[in-house]
């Protein structure tokens, strides 16, 4: 059985109204935005469809194919220099008088 | 809130098309008496104010984990109890390196509070409400102001009725002290 409650002269003395005030229409407004809050619709994610994925993924391989492309096309050009300069460098020693035959044996020496 | 009424209204959660104005509904019904309990902790407007806002955010993201076992009251008072716990926890943390303890912040910005109209017996009540450990002083609150009952507190602080009542004895005991010494 409940004990009777404590009684306090004290307690009892000081006015139990509501010490606390809110802003003039607070409860009104506060509803208001407590809905708007939570009950708003969320803008929607993206949603990431099949379609989508494989779009992303194809642009992906074509980037990756134009890339590997021109770096093959950089390094051939580069190749093809490197040849024309050294060709060049050969007709000049054969124009300055020396045998093709002793080219080629300077050539192996490098080698 | 009457079990059928709390029926109707969990059904509702549970579509999609009646969700948002079952919720608006419990919103106007339970969220004056849910301010006054925040705010008997919390003392200031302000964090009463937040406080309150973020425990029907919480709860109406936690809708559908609601499984009705309490009365969505209950579940409603123990979001906030939690809440204002948590917030006061991280009052006492902000103000870690302060002199003043978080009691006497809180009592500071509720004596600064536009909103706070009590006489010097009132504040006096609410120095000596502050004394009380957080635990014991929700009880006090609870109990004194709200007059609610011990099995509803129970079921809120999932504590025993015999804990909350030797809670507020020792309660109502050490405010009596605080208000003969002072």
């Amino acid at each position: 059985m409940e004990k009777k409650e404590l009684k306090i002269p004290n307690l009892d003395a000081i006015d139990k109204t509501m010490p606390f005030d809110v802003p003039e229409g607070y409860f009104d407004d506060v509803i208001k935005q407590i809905v708007a809050q939570t009950t708003a619709p969320k803008a929607q994610p993206i949603k990431r469809t099949l379609i989508n994925r494989l779009t992303v993924a194809i642009a992906a391989c074509a980037l990756i194919a134009v890339l590997i492309g021109t770096l093959l096309f950089a390094w051939g050009q580069r190749q093809k220099t490197e040849i024309l300069l050294q060709e060049d460098y050969y007709n000049q020693i054969i124009n300055e008088g020396v045998s093709e035959d002793m080219l080629v044996e300077h050539i192996l020496a490098n080698r | 809130m009457i079990e059928k009424d709390q029926k109707k209204l969990l059904e509702q959660f549970q579509n999609e098309a009646t969700k948002a104005a079952a919720f608006s509904e419990l919103v106007k019904t339970s969220h004056e008496k849910l301010y006054w309990h925040i705010r008997r902790i919390v003392l200031n407007h302000d964090d009463a104010d937040d406080i309150l806002q973020n425990t029907y955010m919480k709860a109406w993201n936690g809708l559908s984990s609601f499984r009705g076992e309490s009365q969505i009251t209950t579940w409603l008072y123990r979001i906030a109890t939690n809440k204002c716990l948590t917030f006061l926890t991280k009052e006492r943390m902000k103000n870690i390196t302060s002199s003043l303890d978080a009691e006497d912040i809180l009592l500071r910005k509720m004596e600064g509070d536009a909103y706070f109209n009590g006489d010097e017996a009132q504040k006096l009540l609410q120095e000596a409400i502050l004394t009380l450990p957080e635990k014991q002083r929700i009880v006090f609150n609870m109990r004194y102001f709200q007059e609610m009952s011990y099995e509803k507190m129970a079921e809120i602080l999932n504590t025993s009725v015999g804990a909350l009542k030797a809670s507020y004895h020792y309660a109502v005991k050490k405010v009596e002290l605080f208000l003969k010494e002072n």
